[in-house]
């Protein structure tokens, strides 16, 4: 006997399955449980990195929409795990992204590739667990909901600033995998919209598909490598510039010096992330003279370049991430140039 | 596993939620969980029941009333009722920035119903923001309002595959500009700047992708800044 | 039984929070020992059910009201008392000489319960229902029957019994849950049957 009631709920938690995730971990298929939402949203990333899986989803920001196609696996080799991976754009100019452990190449069509290679990759620190996440973010669990015809689990992301963004999440129930994500401003505006379409969990992928992955091509001359050593990635000894303010709740992840995607200069490149949004800034010097002084916010990212001077240099800042634009603006603005060193005259 | 079974597995889940939910010893998850299916499921309502029952018995204090329930009547009866107090306002966490909340909260409401919002939220603004500047750093085009483009310019070839206007600094605007030239610089001046901004945002997807543990999803996000 | 006012701590929290089906659970926890307070003051059958359900309906009315200084079962006994009492009053009744002591919830349920006026069947049914579960009991794995016992009868919370049992609170639950299971089994069948 179900009352309507019961009927109402019943299409808000469809089945009679448990919000605990049971989950499918490599493949050893021990299921573990995650109980609260901090440890779904490890269990997401976990699951995001570690398992093998295929399928397509949508990206959605304002009236632009992108289906992707993706597979993704991780395998052993002579020096570990490494995961691959290989997105593909199904819309308009044909892109893809490879990943092969420590490497990855964006293509585009018509373009010059662009690669990455990280001489090692750094650890992931917990992000979601510790206190700091919790300072800025609160979750709150919502009922069961079925998307690409999996059951999910729903999670609500609410930040307790203006500097970041809101999520709802959909993970896979199974196997802890994020099925949707809706990205919302503090108006509560759907600014990004990612969704699976069809997902799938093969045992493993086939040899066809891994091949195409694994194939290293020569490094063509026209393409533009960004080669990183451990060394890179350590803070250089002296940098001439310095972050002035950044939002709280945001931690250095990585700096870097590299080419220059725009011209023929290094630029430094650091990356902070909360946990879940990240923003990026990048400076290196002018000597192009370009027009660069620009904002710009499209869906959940936000970009912001200034130039600043330093005697007699100038240097471009650009901010980029998936923050507000008011905040992105204000780190860019708030880069200054480090007090160099004063060499002390020996009285 | 079969269908079957691992429904059987999910009930016996469900019941061991209960178990503890009714020790007070249930996870906040599990509670809702129960929760929600306590009057809709029967089954689940009467493993309650009986779990309370043999508690009673188990403690010789059951009654000549244990074959009663009265729960069922007393849902009825306060159906359309509801707990009026101002603690059932508050129900966010203390230290959070109300008027946030207060948005988030109505969106979270609508959750289900809510359309992507048409029109494209969509800012290209070429100039200067202040923020108390710091004195010693100076910027372009200084006490900026609206773009001032220069003249002339060139479209010079080069960098990522982008054009990139060449200008100069501490220029100004010459009337000698016609419209139509300025609106194309001024479009030129977008993709140029467009074309930077997706350069970098492909860097800050690797950042990101690399360190900040965002999987490959910044990838996806590539597409905003690519140049029709 | 000993009490045990945190356990409720969180259902009466959501309550208060407007959740209908924490109270729900609420009730099913407490409607039996409710009625057989009230079966103390009321002698009727149908009566003390009326009154017991208007005893909730109060206790729900007011549960902004309730600030945790005592357990809520204390808290729900007092209001069940009044009303109960009320009800005699309305009805033009004597109420009981001796006013039951509200401090002595735990022993009263016991007390309450013998002075039922009940009917043969009734009695044979509780006494058959109690053989079969101590039966079961009997027969339980003595992890499972320890746990169970010492969360129904001495009321020791999870983290209580871990310590007693040396090991993992865990492992506490999914004894008392599966001796539960057990019983239920055995339990079930005649309930449908009865």
């Amino acid at each position: 006997m179900i009352s309507m009631k019961g009927i109402f709920q019943a299409g808000r938690t469809l089945a009679a399955l448990f919000f605990s995730l049971s989950l499918v971990v490599g493949e050893a298929s021990a299921t573990t449980k995650a109980d609260t939402p901090e440890q779904w949203l490890e269990a997401m990333s976990e699951a995001t990195r570690n398992l093998t899986y295929r399928g397509h989803f949508v990206y959605q920001q304002g009236a632009n929409l992108e289906t992707l196609s993706i597979i993704h696996t991780r395998e052993a080799g002579e020096n570990g795990q490494r995961e691959l991976e290989r997105i593909r754009y199904q819309d308009g100019l044909p892109r893809e992204m490879i990943r092969r452990g420590k490497e990855i190449v964006f293509a585009t069509s018509g373009r010059e590739p662009t690669r990455f290679e990280h001489e090692s990759l750094m650890p992931m620190v917990g992000r979601f667990t510790g206190k700091e996440f919790r300072k800025f973010y609160n979750l709150k669990p919502a009922s069961l909901d079925r998307i690409a015809n999996r059951e999910a689990v729903q999670l609500l992301v609410i930040p307790t600033d203006r500097h970041r963004y809101g999520y709802q999440l959909w993970l896979d129930r199974r196997t802890g995998l994020m099925l949707k994500s809706v990205m919302v401003d503090s108006e509560g505006r759907i600014i990004e919209r990612i969704q699976f379409t069809d997902l799938e969990f093969p045992e493993q992928l086939p040899d066809a598909e891994l091949s195409q992955i694994k194939a290293v091509k020569p490094v063509s001359a026209n393409e533009k490598l960004v080669k990183l050593t451990d060394e890179d990635n350590k803070k250089p000894a002296e940098w001439s510039w310095k972050s002035g303010w950044i939002p709280d709740g945001f931690s250095l992840r990585s700096q870097s010096r590299r080419k220059s995607p725009v011209s023929d200069q290094t630029v430094d490149a650091v990356n902070y992330s909360d946990g879940l949004a990240s923003f990026s800034v990048f400076v290196e010097p002018d000597e192009t003279r370009v027009l660069s002084q620009a904002t710009e916010q499209i869906g959940s990212m936000a970009a912001v370049s200034k130039v600043f001077r330093s005697n007699n240099s100038f240097f471009h800042v650009t901010v980029v991430g998936e923050i507000p634009l008011g905040t992105a603006e204000r780190i860019a603005v708030s880069v200054r140039p480090e007090e160099q060193k004063q060499v002390q005259a020996i009285k | 596993m079969g269908e079957k079974s691992s429904h059987n597995h999910a009930r016996e889940r469900l019941r061991e939620s209960l178990s503890a939910a009714m020790d007070g010893e249930a996870s906040e998850l599990e509670m809702r969980r129960v929760l929600d299916r306590l009057d809709s499921d029967d089954e689940l309502r009467g493993a309650a029941r009986r779990y309370q029952m043999v508690g009673d018995l188990i403690r010789h204090e059951a009654t000549d009333y244990m074959g009663i329930d009265l729960s069922a009547g007393i849902r009825e009866q306060l159906k359309d009722e509801h707990v009026s107090s101002e603690s059932s306002q508050n129900a966010t966490a203390d230290q959070v920035d109300s008027k946030v909340v207060t948005l988030f909260n109505r969106f979270w409401e609508r959750t289900g119903q809510v359309a992507v919002a048409a029109s494209v939220t969509f800012a290209v603004i070429l100039g200067v923001k202040q923020y108390n500047a710091e004195p010693g750093t100076e910027y372009l085009a200084d006490a900026g309002s609206q773009a001032t483009l220069y003249q002339p310019f060139q479209v010079k070839p080069g960098g990522y595959g982008a054009s990139s206007i060449q200008a100069g600094y501490h220029s100004k605007q010459h009337s000698s500009i016609s419209s139509e030239q300025l609106a194309q610089a001024q479009d030129v001046a977008t993709r140029a700047i467009r074309e930077r901004f997706r350069a970098y945002a492909l860097q800050h997807a690797e950042l990101s992708t690399m360190y900040s543990g965002q999987a490959s999803l910044p990838f996806a996000r590539l597409t905003t800044f690519e140049t029709q | 039984m000993v009490e045990q006012p945190q356990s409720d701590q969180h259902l009466v929290e959501r309550v208060q929070k407007g959740d209908k089906q924490a109270f729900d659970l609420l009730v099913i926890k407490y409607q039996h020992r409710i009625l057989g307070l009230v079966g103390s003051y009321v002698s009727d059958y149908q009566e003390v059910q009326d009154v017991a359900q208007e005893a909730f309906i109060k206790a729900y009315r007011a549960i902004e009201k309730f600030r945790g200084d005592s357990s809520f079962y204390t808290w729900l006994y007092r209001i069940a008392v009044n009303t109960a009492k009320n009800h005699l009053v309305s009805k033009g009744r004597k109420l009981p000489e001796s006013d039951i002591d509200v401090h002595d919830a735990d022993f009263l349920d016991s007390a309450a319960s013998l002075r039922v006026v009940d009917t043969p069947e009734r009695n044979l049914y509780r006494d058959e229902m109690e053989r079969v579960i101590h039966d079961v009991i009997r027969r339980l794995p003595d992890e499972l029957r320890t746990a169970v016992m010492l969360r129904e009868f001495d009321g020791l919370s999870y983290d209580e019994i871990a310590n007693v049992m040396d090991c993992p609170v865990g492992t506490v639950r999914s004894r008392i849950f599966r001796a539960r299971e057990a019983i239920d089994k055995e339990v079930e069948p005649l309930l449908r049957r009865g």
